[in-house]
């Protein structure tokens, strides 16, 4: 018996022979004694391997995966975020913050109205300023409206 | 200018993050398979389990880029396999160094190094003589009978013709009955 004879008696105990041939091949593994015994060799060794006794896999599995989650894989989730959520995040907070500094601005520069009037009452009505600036310019502005 | 770059590119192409919970999945289908695999081309256990761990942590750094369907399953046996090679090349060379820091071969050093390996594990002679086989035609045992690939999902894996698998498991099975002679 050849070898390539052999190999297609391997192929077929594995299913690997396509209609017709694996029709052909059976009855040449009934009828000829050399194929017939050649099926029955890669049978029992196919037998041999799949009935060889092999650890229990559940332990390890879980020792496996409690190393994983002590090191990489598993860590928290945050961490895995991509880069592209972390970015919007970020550019977020940033619109937040800069929203809130300018409201917390505005209301700042509204409190300070009330006080600047409160200093207009305590000035007299006939004072003549020198004017020498914007900033005199300014204030000058604001005495002529406060008097009686 | 560079920071709006960079926001804008990572923008356009949003990545699909593997929640833990499909990681834990992925691990639970794979991973019995692949210490099946492992054990069965190294013979040890501890071995197997140092493989499938690295596999795993290799596929969560690239998880990203990888298939999600039976792609993902090849990927991690041919990691698997890569890995046991690594390991087995490993384990010769540090079996050399001792052969010259004492001046004597190991035990067996006319055998393959896995063999050796094997010594302090008792392993079955079924493992034993598939061990015995080398590393290409054990592969393709392995996955045909441990994991029930047909010869063309091998052939994939390995990067090699359906022919030659074909040609690489009967050479195997001829090779393991000749060692196992007395049982076959």
């Amino acid at each position: 018996m050849k070898d390539s004879e052999r190999m297609i008696v391997s192929a077929w105990t594995d299913g690997e022979v396509e209609l017709p041939w694996s029709s052909l091949v059976s009855a040449k593994v009934e009828q000829n004694p050399e194929w017939s015994e050649t099926a029955r060799q890669h049978n029992r060794v196919k037998q041999l391997l799949v009935n060889d006794g092999e650890p229990d896999w559940t332990a390890a599995q879980s020792r496996v995966w409690d190393h994983l989650a002590a090191q990489n894989p598993v860590r928290p989730f945050v961490a895995h975020l991509p880069w592209s959520w972390i970015s919007v995040a970020a550019a977020a907070l940033l619109v937040v913050a800069a929203g809130g500094g300018y409201w917390f601005g505005r209301v700042s520069v509204v409190k300070t109205g009330p006080q600047m009037a409160e200093l207009k009452v305590h000035v007299p009505q006939q004072l003549e300023l020198k004017l020498s600036g914007d900033g005199q310019l300014i204030m000058a502005s604001t005495l002529q409206g406060a008097g009686p | 200018m560079n920071r709006w770059l960079l926001f804008t590119m990572v923008g356009e192409e949003p990545q699909v993050p593997v929640p833990q919970r499909a990681f834990e999945q992925i691990y639970a289908d794979l991973s019995p398979l692949l210490f099946r695999i492992t054990y069965r081309m190294t013979g040890r256990r501890e071995a197997a389990e140092e493989i499938v761990q690295e596999a795993f942590i290799k596929y969560w750094e690239r998880r990203d880029q990888l298939p999600t369907d039976d792609g993902l399953k090849y990927w991690l046996i041919r990691v698997v396999r890569n890995l046991t090679l690594n390991h087995e090349k490993r384990k010769g060379r540090e079996r050399r160094a001792l052969e010259r820091v004492f001046h004597e071969p190991a035990p067996k050093a006319e055998k393959p190094a896995v063999e050796v390996m094997t010594d302090r594990e008792s392993v079955s002679d079924v493992q034993k003589a598939l061990l015995e086989l080398p590393e290409s035609l054990r592969t393709v045992l392995v996955l045909k009978e441990y994991a029930n690939f047909a010869y063309a999902e091998i052939g994939k894996m390995m990067n090699i013709t359906e022919g030659n698998v074909k040609v690489r498991v009967f050479r195997a099975r001829a090779r393991l009955a000749h060692l196992l002679k007395e049982v076959v």
